[in-house]
């Protein structure tokens, strides 16, 4: 499989690790290049490729190979850039899959086929299925 | 028109007076509270502080209510995001999105948001003025790239027709002005001294219609 996550922070980092030791082809693209040269040697050990670039912009896409891509993710801390990316990756570039990270709660109504989403991940969403897990579907009294 | 204002930077706050001395309700959205020290002291409207493309802030600034929404923030994105939001959730009727990248804003004029390029109307605007300042130029269409360009006729053309002053794609004289009257003039149409043309000019063929005025 061959993937690209925009965003290398925590969160695009471990997941770029974690697919690249099972097997997939990951390209990260990170627009800070402090916190590129800070997980550099950690990306090249676990063979994922990183671009310093804006993960926006139609020219560090095609670099990355978003034209052979299965999947997109955008786990970057913006939610408005995690849409663009996942409206470019699904409008502009027919990718099969793109799964955006929620960040602001708030914002979670955006993340919808409108702007080219089609799985979200949300930490909020997630302990919310957690919590009702525990409590046997029942988060009232 | 009841308009709403993603983002009150420069442009954003220059709009909203605009808008009101025309006479329209305007709403200006903004995160900073402090970028509404932009607005001029006469503003009436409504300051909502927010993001732009925040549920409650575009609800509280009267989005779904609206004739018309602009995203002008500093960010391309949030412009991006806000202006889809306007038009395909709230159905505003005219949404225009202030991109500074312009093959971004290719690719989103594509998918169907107006975007207007600030950066390559910018570079086109300057390039016309250093490069070409002997034309007066009426009007630039879209992010500069046709302009509409106002010339005396000079007398070498009197007797030649508009058909030899086009070059399909390019040059095309779209209107003369003769006697004070204006008309649209068939490409057989004889130019006559005194007659003030209104050419649509490519900014890429200045050069070529340069030429073809003073050879």
């Amino acid at each position: 499989m061959n993937a690209v996550i925009v965003g290398g922070g925590k969160v695009g980092s471990h997941l770029a690790k974690i697919l690249a030791g099972r097997g997939a082809k990951v390209v990260v693209i990170e627009e800070n290049m402090a916190r590129c040269d800070l997980i550099k040697d950690e990306m090249a050990a676990a063979g994922v490729q990183l671009i310093h670039g804006d993960g926006d912009e139609p020219a560090v896409l095609d670099a990355a190979g978003i034209r052979s891509a299965e999947v997109v993710v955008a786990a970057t801390g913006h939610d408005e850039d995690n849409l663009v990316v996942s409206l470019l990756g699904k409008r502009e570039y027919n990718v099969p899959t793109t799964l955006a990270r929620v960040n602001n709660p708030r914002n979670a109504w955006l993340f919808t086929e409108r702007f080219g989403v089609d799985e979200t991940v949300s930490s909020t969403a997630a302990m919310v299925d957690v919590l009702e897990g525990c409590c046997g579907g029942k988060l009232s009294d | 028109m009841k308009i709403v204002i993603g983002g009150c930077g420069r442009v954003g706050a220059l709009l909203a007076s605009k808008f009101e001395s025309q006479g329209h309700e305007v709403s200006v959205i903004d995160k900073d509270p402090a970028s509404f020290e932009h607005l001029s002291d006469a503003f009436k409207g409504t300051k909502v502080r927010g993001m732009v493309f925040d549920k409650d802030a575009l609800e509280s600034a009267g989005v779904d209510r609206c004739d018309a929404f602009v995203a002008v923030t500093s960010g391309d994105n949030s412009n991006i995001v806000s202006a889809t939001v306007a038009r395909d959730i709230y159905r505003v009727p005219k949404v225009v999105a202030r991109i500074f990248d312009p093959r971004r804003a290719e690719i989103y004029r594509r998918i169907g948001i107006s975007t207007v390029s600030s950066v390559s109307w910018a570079t086109n605007e300057i390039l016309s003025l250093v490069i070409h300042p002997s034309l007066s130029r009426d009007v630039s269409l879209g992010d500069g790239e046709v302009n509409l360009v106002r010339i005396g006729a000079p007398p070498r053309l009197a007797g030649r027709t508009v058909a030899d002053l086009t070059v399909p794609g390019e040059v095309l004289p779209v209107a003369i002005v003769r006697g004070g009257r204006s008309f649209i003039p068939a490409s057989g149409e004889q130019f006559a001294s005194g007659d003030i043309l209104e050419v649509a000019v490519l900014t890429s063929a200045m050069d070529l219609f340069k030429r073809l005025i003073h050879p």
